[in-house]
């Protein structure tokens, strides 16, 4: 049996998040996108606010041929164009001396042996246990490839050993279906333990996306409310205002089912439609929102033809500018069928949710960024003031926004003054950056931080991955079936395909307007 | 009349003097008519957390506060009751202003507005300062009482117990403290004793979270496997005016790792010796007053055995948000790590929202009693 850690009784009062043991960082692709614009500069961000541990290292790895020095400039470049502060000259000397970098290929085992030896060294000069992080910001193609490797080269400890820790940080997507997700879990399984692997989906660190939890839990007025004897419809919105931009090549793949459908908002799904977890344990938590995927009913066949729409933006305007169609996006093909626009009508047969519909949206060079859940409350009987069927009350709403401005807001009737009963809808409105007024760490920040903690609760797991992937591949392999050639257009800025429209007017119901 | 510019994006309406009788209808009226106010067309939005209610027992310490205030609504908004009460003057005097902090939030789209009241009273007059804020406070809002005074809480005599009663939690700050040893021992015996579920909050100790955080990594027993059962010594420096904040660091040491005060040479002057007694043996704890230099907490040397030789590892401001750790005896190097700076109007922003019960600083501040009782002896 594996040695209980030694308590430290000097960590009690303080937060276990912000008490990471030393460790070091070592990014897979550390010369690319994702470690300039985000992993470098939440890892600077946290030293600013000294919540790293006080012996940490960052080591970069990839193809790219950079050194220690130029590892640094590429970092404190990203930092200054994409953190949300500005180099600190005072701590940058500080900062910049625990960057290092090392070339080599993902494919070559000497590479990975002087990895190894490159981490010894460095952490016996700063004081670190052999503690290790491996974040694979890499196309999951390769996944397999590098954690063999790791455990070739001797990298990888046992989960439940004495000595240091290993812990593996995958991005989404896991996979591209429900038998590629398999794939991936598979091979991460054969080398490391569930409880090493932590699969980030950004989402999921943002603040609001973690309030959901506790506006649920944390007040008494919600929860008796939140089942299908009170509840109408559920509407979960993401809509993003760019185009595919330089991401083609990944998009054309992808398309926004899998792109944003099969993690994030079938997370924010879980979050909003979960059972209270008896306990905040991560996978007590885990183990709720899966309860919610495993609840979905599948659509396949005739169902996803009646309760899917998808679509494509054409040209058309943002924000007062022209700006091409999909098809004529710089990487796309001219007969692409990827899709930019997805909206679903789905149910969870439990006995919360019963015949409750949720509907979910999402798609690019929709009017706005904008995502929210929006529980949308049943009519009061038609009575005493709802006798007027022309004149229907307008039903009480309560929307949480996650961004652009993350916050909630109720809607509901009030009499106008005055002699006469007129009765008009109000929002009352919560907006986080109003009343809080200070800026939110970056997701990956709080992420990062996690990881190093050992915190897996906000992190999917095996399970609840394949769970996702095996509802989403029975639309997949619907729309395949279906051998369509052409999709539905929306014109670029505006919210909506006709098609889902009839969607949920067909259930006497219309979208948000954002 | 235009708002006085503090920064980009806060501003400040001017006092406006009026009948303590008739404050709340003159807030009201701020809020009824924002562009007179404000002189721009930005949608106007009064926020409000908490009651804040501010003591002062001088003009000069609320004149601080009036600087700080706007980077606490703009964190935490508030409505504040700003107190200046000089109780040792001779004519009864009262005084009431209403004024408001607006900042702009979100690209300029929003007006942001604080309400803020200030009460000067002297004399036999200060003693109407609780019924004025029994009155403005907001219903249904926590309220917090910051006692921005020199002077600990329990000193402050009845109008301190009144305007305690009232609130949720209540903030002070032991650095500056003149007398150390009085104020601790009042202060603690008054927290022991308090039995209401009230929160009090000490801002010295809040400043102490970056150590505590540093040295409980540093000395993490997977880190340094042993430290902390063999601790041998701790020598911590602090600039004048900072014995207490020292006591509350050598307190948390002393509460989490079971050490109890064993006397010792404990004569008052810049340099002071504890004897303590842990689960493993005895160690020395002194406390060394610096001439000059923040009125803080500066550096924190622990010394701990290891195979039969001293281990020494150092924490100590080395500049300003910088914090420098080295060992002695031991190969690992030299290393300096960001501790943000800590303005006291961040600090008690940060307090403001902060409603739970801290149980560890309450087993802190009684080991910090102990050690002032024996200087008392």
């Amino acid at each position: 049996m594996a040695e209980a850690p030694q308590q430290n009784p000097l960590t009690v009062g303080l937060l276990k998040t912000l008490l990471p043991q030393p460790c070091s960082l070592v990014i897979f692709g550390g010369g690319g996108d994702l470690a300039r614009r985000k992993l470098v500069p939440a890892v600077y961000n946290l030293a600013l606010d000294g919540v790293l541990p006080a012996n940490f290292a960052v080591m970069g790895f990839a193809r790219n041929d950079l050194k220690d020095e130029s590892f640094r400039a590429f970092g404190r470049e990203g930092i200054q164009k994409f953190s949300r502060r500005p180099i600190d000259e005072a701590h940058w000397p500080d900062f910049e001396r625990s960057l290092f970098y090392l070339s080599g290929s993902f494919d070559d085992p000497s590479a990975y042996a002087t990895l190894r030896g490159r981490l010894e060294e460095i952490e016996a000069a700063i004081g670190i246990p052999g503690n290790r992080l491996f974040y694979l910001s890499i196309p999951p193609s390769l996944i397999a490839l590098c954690v063999e490797q790791l455990k070739a080269a001797g990298l990888v400890m046992p989960a439940d050993g004495p000595g240091p820790f290993t812990r593996i940080i995958v991005e989404k997507p896991v996979g591209r279906d429900l038998e590629s997700a398999r794939k991936v879990n598979e091979s991460l399984s054969g080398v490391f333990d569930e409880q090493q692997i932590f699969r980030i989906d950004h989402y999921l660190g943002k603040e609001t996306v973690q309030n959901i939890l506790v506006m649920r839990f944390a007040n008494s007025i919600f929860e008796p409310l939140w089942n299908q004897k009170y509840i109408d419809h559920v509407q979960i919105t993401v809509s993003e205002e760019e185009g595919v931009g330089t991401r083609a090549g990944y998009y054309e793949e992808a398309g926004a089912l899998r792109d944003m459908v099969q993690n994030h908002i079938l997370q924010v799904l879980c979050l909003t439609a979960m059972e209270p977890p008896w306990s905040l344990d991560a996978d007590v938590v885990r183990d709720a929102k899966l309860e919610v995927l495993r609840c979905l009913r599948p659509l396949t066949g005739k169902d996803v033809e009646a309760h899917v729409v998808r679509a494509q933006y054409a040209a058309g305007f943002h924000r007062g500018v022209e700006v091409p169609g999909y098809r004529r996006e710089e990487g796309v093909k001219s007969d692409s069928i990827t899709e930019t626009y997805v909206a679903i009508k789905l149910f969870l047969d439990n006995w919360r949710w019963a015949g409750v519909p949720f509907y979910l949206r999402t798609a690019k060079r929709m009017p706005k960024r904008a995502s929210e859940i929006a529980v949308q409350f049943k009519d009061v009987p038609q009575i005493l003031f709802n006798t007027d069927p022309d004149a229907a009350l307008e039903a009480s709403v309560l929307a949480l926004r996650l961004q652009p401005e993350e916050g909630l807001s109720l809607r509901f009737s009030t009499k106008l003054p005055g002699p006469k009963v007129r009765i008009y809808p109000v929002k009352m409105d919560f907006r986080y950056g109003t009343t809080f007024g200070e800026a939110s760490p970056e997701a990956y920040e709080r992420l990062l931080l996690d990881v190093m903690a050992g915190d897996a609760t906000l992190f999917m797991r095996r399970d609840a991955v394949e769970a996702s992937w095996a509802w989403v591949t029975n639309i997949l392999e619907a729309w395949q079936q279906s051998g369509t050639r052409w999709l539905p257009e929306y014109p670029a800025g505006t919210w909506s395909p006709l098609e889902a429209e009839k969607l949920i007017q067909a259930d006497n119901r219309k979208w948000r307007t954002l | 009349m235009s708002p006085e510019a503090l920064s980009p994006r806060i501003a400040t309406y001017p006092p406006k003097p009026v009948d303590v009788a008739a404050i709340e209808q003159e807030l009201t009226l701020l809020w009824r008519h924002p562009r007179v106010v404000t002189g721009t067309k930005e949608p106007l939005t009064r926020v409000c957390m908490s009651n804040l209610v501010v003591f002062c027992s001088a003009r000069d310490q609320a004149n601080v506060v009036m600087g700080e205030i706007p980077s606490i609504v703009v964190q935490h908004p508030s409505r504040v009751l700003l107190l200046v009460g000089d109780a040792n003057s001779q004519t009864p005097l009262v005084e009431a202003y209403v004024s408001a902090h607006y900042h702009l939030f979100g690209e300029g789209e929003q007006q942001i507005y604080s309400e803020h009241v200030t009460i000067n009273a002297s004399g036999r007059a200060t003693r109407l300062l609780p019924s004025a804020v029994r009155s403005l406070l907001i219903g249904d809002l926590p309220t917090a009482l910051w006692w921005a005074t020199p002077q600990a809480p329990p000193l402050g005599g009845e109008l301190f117990q009144e305007l305690r009663a009232m609130a949720d939690q209540v903030i002070y700050d032991s650095l500056g403290w003149p007398d150390a040893v009085r104020s601790v021992v009042s202060t603690a015996n008054w927290v022991m004793g308090e039995r209401s579920g009230q929160v009090v909050a000490d801002l010295a100790w809040r400043r102490l979270k970056p150590w505590r955080r540093l040295i409980g990594q540093s000395l993490d027993p997977a880190v340094i496997p042993g430290a902390l059962e063999s601790v041998s010594e701790v020598v911590v420096e602090h600039g004048p005016h900072a014995l207490a904040q020292a006591w509350l660091l050598i307190g948390w040491l002393a509460c989490r790792l079971g050490w109890r005060p064993a006397g010792g040479k404990v004569a008052p002057g810049v340099e002071v010796t504890w004897g303590f007694q842990s689960p493993h043996g005895p160690l020395h704890v002194t406390i060394r007053r610096l001439s000059e230099g923040e009125p803080e907490v500066r550096s924190t040397s622990i010394t701990w055995n290891t195979g039969g030789r001293p281990v020494t590892i150092r924490f100590a401001v080395i500049g300003p948000g910088r914090l420098g750790v080295t060992t002695e005896g031991s190969p690992a190097p030299h290393r300096v790590l960001a501790a943000p700076e800590q303005p006291r109007a961040s600090l008690v922003a940060r307090q403001l929202p902060d409603l739970g019960r801290d149980t560890l600083f309450r087993d802190t501040l009684e080991v910090a009693r102990t050690m002032a009782e024996a200087l008392l002896r």
